[in-house]
């Protein structure tokens, strides 16, 4: 019990540290993600600076961040229980420094995604798009 | 007919919105107090970690769908039509907030994984004399990594609770400015 324990713990701070750096990625690089376009309500895929019209990347780096984040876990928890099979040596879990690292890289992976949106959206100059002289009709 | 997607849904959209972000703010923080409690080595029902881990995680799925559903209305008949141009201070805050809700969801997921096995061993310990902590392992090392997955525990759920608590009052300030 003490070795799922200990390894949901470990599965738990490798989906959090990385969504937040995937996340703090698109925050930085600007990468080509799917926009959603609501005035023309159509999908596209690349960086909202290319984008003449009102687009929203919201979306997009949500699905990327969380997407890899639980491919990853995903990665890691399917090559822990590769391990685990029958015939092969039983390992005791993650360690207790392996935990502490693991919540350590959470917490700090966290603190500076938010710390970078924070920064970039403090007195962020908004753009005023051009909208057509009616957009809700 | 209406150019933006689900906008004549608006009105019911932002209540479903609304209630299941109230939801969300009383279980995260209830989760998060049970956490407080392993973390001073006290005992909790075993039945409250995973109800509080799944209770939160639903709502919080609920809340994030709601206001993904919502935000194509929100950037174009709120957003462009009246924030940026009168308090871009207000659509900068509403980012901060979208942002914060994706990456605190892993922090709401990351609860509940603890506590399904947390609330296995809790249960087994606090029948047996009701300290949680205690009696879980003869071994030391255990005993310690024990301690660590419930500080893990506890800063998944006090984070949790700190991102829902704060997109409350960002989303209460934005609606204070221009309604919904």
């Amino acid at each position: 019990m003490m070795v799922d324990l200990r390894r949901a713990a470990l599965y738990a701070s490798i989906l959090s540290t990385s969504t937040s750096l995937v996340f703090f990625l698109t925050g930085v690089v600007s990468l080509p993600v799917p926009l959603y376009l609501p005035l023309d309500r159509r999908w596209s895929i690349g960086t909202a600076a290319g984008e003449p019209s009102l687009s929203m990347d919201y979306f997009g780096r949500s699905l990327i961040a969380l997407g890899v984040a639980g491919i990853v876990t995903g990665a890691v928890a399917l090559t822990a229980r590769s391990w685990h099979r029958p015939g092969r040596a039983t390992i005791s879990g993650p360690t207790t420094k392996t935990l502490r690292l693991g919540l350590a890289y959470a917490v700090t992976a966290f603190v500076l995604c938010a710390s970078l949106f924070a920064y970039k959206l403090y007195g962020r100059e908004a753009v005023l798009t051009e909208l057509p002289s009616d957009p809700l009709h | 007919m209406p150019s933006v997607f689900l906008q004549s849904w608006g009105p019911l959209l932002v209540v479903l919105h609304s209630l299941s972000a109230i939801v969300l703010c009383g279980a995260s923080v209830h989760q998060a107090l049970l956490a407080v409690l392993l973390v001073q080595q006290r005992p909790v029902r075993s039945r409250s970690l995973r109800l509080y881990g799944w209770t939160t995680l639903l709502a919080y799925l609920s809340t994030l769908t709601a206001g993904a559903l919502l935000y194509p209305r929100y950037r174009v008949v709120i957003r462009a039509l009246f924030l940026d141009r009168h308090a871009p201070w207000a659509a900068n805050l509403f980012d901060f907030k979208e942002n914060l809700a994706t990456i605190g969801l892993p922090l709401a997921i990351g609860a509940l994984l603890i506590a399904q096995p947390l609330s296995t061993i809790a249960l087994s310990t606090t029948k047996a004399d009701g300290d949680a902590l205690n009696r879980t392992s003869n071994e030391a090392a255990s005993e310690s990594s024990l301690r660590v997955v419930i500080w893990m525990y506890g800063v998944m759920t006090v984070g949790t609770a700190l991102v829902c608590l704060t997109n409350v009052v960002a989303g209460l300030l934005c609606t204070a400015v221009r309604g919904a």
